[in-house]
């Protein structure tokens, strides 16, 4: 049996979970509140397994509270439930001790599921977090860039030419909307890269290679 | 004893001192009788009778006189030898007459001298005539007689008696000096200058009093209208000189010697006029002369006041005004002109001056002027001079003259300092730009609580119940369904329709109000929007590279940064079709902030430069209100960019 204690600040949504979890035997609902504070107020009086935690909340919100659970209930368990999909929030959640998250779009089973492991132990995110995760892990390593042929990127390629008429970093950097200091950056990683030691090398390599416009 | 016939013999005892008359008479006795009678009394008398006869004679000669004694009874005349000589006839060559005398008188005269005479005889008092007389050599002369009239014990008279004497000199004198005065006197009076003679009048002490006119032209009278000054005593007549310092002035001329005079504004007896006035010293008097200078003083007042007028204004204005002579090559200045370029008043001016105080970034502009100058053209030119440190801002305009011949005389010009006018319009245009932004401010913040006020609503209203539909959909699962698999897939796809639903509120509600931004800042706020934005075929970089030490963006400019480059992003996706890279940047310099975005796309569609979409409109007219700068264009090896530069102040006010 686990003890289960609803924290969400919208009495509709409270009464949805209710009824849905009254249906599993093997989860009993101890406790409702609707925000941090009115949980730890009851906690010391009805304790529970796992707390399920909105994070937009007035009084006390899910992230606080879960800093004050995992202080002062370190054996309670944290599922967040929320409409916040956003992933730094979810990291800084999970990060302040929260052992799973649940999108307030999750299924039945899902939920059920995400309370029992959570109970058990063990971490939980619902699939549409898991996925959309998943998504930008793949875009996160796609093919490179197409380099071009002195290995240089499109903005030094730019700054070359820059450098090649004879501006100074400064007015590269007026020119280019950007700082002297970026310009700079670029310069070095531009030297680096073509292996000049100073910029009448670098600018005579450019002629010689064809690398201006 | 008995007189006899016998002529009595004379005899002078010097021992006595005594003339003795003797007489001799036969006495009886056939002797003589000697008589003699002490006549020294009767010899002296007599002598001194003769002495004064031939004195008077001698007078008569000498002074050229004669006299007459007329006996009226008789008709008889006695004439002297001097008559005689006043005539140029030998004395008593012939019997002078009254006929002689008159016949060789002036015909004017003659009756005149008998009225004369009549006159006297009637009144018995002493008489005096003058009586013109032609000589016998044929000279005119005139006579002057003064007589005196004789009557006997019945008071009637009895005889004339007169002194006649020669006074053609003098008369010629008089006359002479009659006519000079008269020739003074006309000269005085044609004079168109109140003149005046002037007598010192001294009490016991010696100290002037008052000055007594004695001579008076006729310019004066009618300046004064009085022709009855003569005489007068001037500072009764008219005691406004004492106020107004000339008699102090006319002291002062007799007393040194020295002329003096002064211009003077004279509001007294009825006088209310400029007048200007010499005193120079004559004996113990002053010649005074008067002018009124009214007219020219009116005159010269008027422009003064002209000159103190454009003086003024050209102070008021920061206005100078110069001539420029092109034969001479010389400039003259207004004093505003030398107050423009802080320069003494009167000093030296060249057209190099300009070149001397001229901005480095003007020099060609002002060298060009002068040139123009030289030249003797027109011109109308803005020049920024450095005066005294500090700098102004001077518009200068001008024009050619031609002389009578048509020829180029001068270049005549106004210089006005606009430094003022232009402070006030950069003050107006900074104001106008702090109204919009604060407009713009308002607007957004407007926005903000708007669109806060539907996310809330969509997140923490719709989302919610939906969620909680959801729910309570959830409760009808599959083993109470079983029976209807009608029933089953109806609820399988409410509850997927809900997710969705639930699904695009959430997205809705994040998109209206970047939570990131609010928790986490821009730079965290803009890495979501190109982590979101990427697709597989389309990878967006972040950079952001914010100054630690400056302080943080003003939240207004962080919001702006965010939809700019949510617009940026969304154009990218949209409009650079087939870019595989994309690239935002921000950062930030001391003063700016920096956003860019580029991509590897195929550039801009013609004419979308000038013409660009209503999202980049949008990013224009945000980054024009922020005072910033936008450049977008084309990068050497393809694709598009788009630069933006924001000014940063304390404010946040765009400042020119």
């Amino acid at each position: 049996m686990i003890r289960l204690f609803l924290v969400d600040d919208h009495a509709v949504l409270r009464y949805g979970l209710r009824s849905l979890f009254q249906q599993e035997a093997s989860i009993q609902v101890v406790g409702e509140a609707e925000n941090g504070l009115q949980l730890l107020a009851q906690l010391p009086t009805t304790p529970c397994d796992v707390v399920l935690l909105d994070l937009h909340m007035p009084e006390l919100d899910g992230l606080a509270t879960t800093q004050r659970l995992r202080a002062e209930f370190p054996d309670v368990k944290i599922l967040v439930l929320s409409m916040v999909d956003n992933e730094r929030a979810i990291g800084q959640v999970l990060a302040a001790g929260a052992s799973g998250y649940i999108l307030k779009n999750a299924t039945r089973d899902e939920m059920l599921v995400g309370v029992r492991a959570v109970a058990a132990g063990r971490r939980f995110l619902c699939s549409e977090l898991g996925l959309n995760v998943l998504d930008k892990f793949l875009i996160g390593a796609p093919e490179p860039p197409p380099k071009l042929v002195n290995g240089l990127s499109p903005r030094e390629q730019g700054i070359l030419q820059l450098v090649a008429d004879g501006l100074t970093t400064a007015q590269i950097a007026e020119k280019l909307f950007t700082s002297p200091r970026t310009v700079e950056t670029h310069r070095q990683n531009i030297m680096e890269k073509t292996g000049a030691k100073n910029t009448a090398a670098l600018v005579r390599a450019a002629v010689s290679q064809g690398w201006l416009a | 004893m008995q007189p006899e016939a016998a002529a009595p013999y004379e005899v002078w005892l010097p021992n006595t001192q005594q003339w003795l008359s003797l007489r001799a008479a036969p006495n009886p006795a056939g002797g003589y009788w000697v008589f003699w009678d002490n006549v020294t009394a009767r010899k002296q008398a007599e002598a001194a009778q003769q002495r004064s006869s031939q004195l008077l004679l001698d007078i008569e000669a000498v002074a050229r006189t004669g006299s007459y004694d007329a006996d009226l009874a008789s008709g008889s005349f006695y004439f002297s030898d001097g008559m005689y000589r006043l005539f140029g006839v030998a004395p008593q060559a012939f019997v002078l007459t009254l006929e002689f005398i008159n016949a060789r008188s002036h015909p004017d005269d003659v009756a005149a001298v008998q009225q004369v005479l009549d006159e006297a005889v009637r009144t018995k008092l002493p008489y005096t005539y003058r009586r013109r007389i032609c000589r016998a050599d044929g000279e005119w002369r005139t006579l002057e007689a003064h007589g005196e009239v004789r009557a006997d014990a019945a008071s009637n008279v009895v005889r004339l008696r007169g002194l006649v004497q020669d006074i053609t000199e003098r008369v010629q004198a008089e006359q002479a000096l009659h006519e000079s005065r008269d020739l003074l006197q006309s000269v005085f009076d044609t004079s168109l200058i109140s003149m005046s003679v002037l007598y010192a009048v001294r009490d016991e002490a010696g100290q002037v009093q008052d000055f007594r006119l004695g001579l008076v032209n006729k310019e004066l009278e009618r300046e004064t209208g009085r022709p009855d000054l003569v005489g007068k005593f001037y500072a009764q007549e008219y005691p406004g000189i004492r106020q107004v310092g000339i008699f102090d002035l006319m002291l002062r001329a007799l007393a040194t010697g020295e002329p003096q005079g002064m211009d003077y504004f004279y509001d007294h007896e009825g006088f209310s006029r400029w007048f200007t006035c010499q005193f120079v010293k004559l004996g113990d008097g002053l010649v005074a002369t008067n002018l009124d200078i009214t007219a020219r003083k009116t005159a010269e007042q008027e422009r003064l006041k002209n000159l103190r007028l454009l003086e003024q204004a050209e102070a008021v204005a920061g206005l100078g005004s110069w001539d420029y002579d092109l034969l001479t090559s010389s400039m003259r200045w207004s004093d505003g002109m030398y107050h423009l370029f802080g320069l003494p008043v009167g000093s030296a001016v060249a057209p190099s001056h300009y070149l001397a105080a001229v901005l480095d970034e003007d020099r060609p502009k002002a060298t060009q002027l002068v040139h123009r100058l030289a030249a003797g053209e027109g011109f109308e030119e803005i020049l920024r001079l450095r005066v005294r440190e500090q700098l102004k801002t001077v518009r200068i305009k001008a024009v050619v003259v031609h002389d009578e011949a048509g020829q180029l005389a001068r270049v005549l010009g106004v210089d006005l300092d606009i430094s003022e006018l232009q402070r006030l319009e950069a003050d107006n245009l900074r104001l106008r730009l702090g109204q919009q932004h604060a407009l713009f401010e308002a607007v957004q913040a407007a926005q903000e609580a708007e669109r806060k006020r539907i996310a809330e609503g969509l997140h923490n209203g719709i989302g919610q119940i939906l969620y909680a539909t959801k729910l309570h959909l959830d409760r009808l699962h599959a083993p109470l369904l079983g029976a209807f698999p009608a029933l089953a897939a109806a609820r399988q796809e409410a509850d997927q329709l809900l997710s969705e639903a639930i699904r695009q509120t959430r997205a809705l509600s994040h998109e209206i109000i970047p939570m990131t931004l609010k928790d986490f800042g821009i730079a965290a706020a803009l890495q979501d929007i190109c982590r979101k934005m990427s697709t597989p075929q389309l990878r967006l970089h972040c950079q952001v590279a914010l100054d630690d030490e400056a302080a943080p963006l003003p939240a207004s400019l962080q919001t702006a940064l965010y939809y700019i480059a949510q617009e940026l992003t969304q154009n990218i996706a949209k409009h650079a079709l087939g870019a595989t890279d994309a690239s935002l940047e921000l950062e930030t310099m001391p003063g700016w902030v920096l956003l860019r975005a580029e991509d590897n796309g195929p550039g801009f569609a013609p004419g979308a430069a000038n013409s660009p979409g209503l999202g980049l409109r949008s990013i224009r007219d945000r980054v024009a209100l922020l005072g910033g700068q936008l450049q977008l264009g084309l990068v050497p090896t393809g694709g598009a960019y788009v630069r933006i530069r924001i000014p940063l102040t304390s404010t946040s006010i765009p400042t020119p």
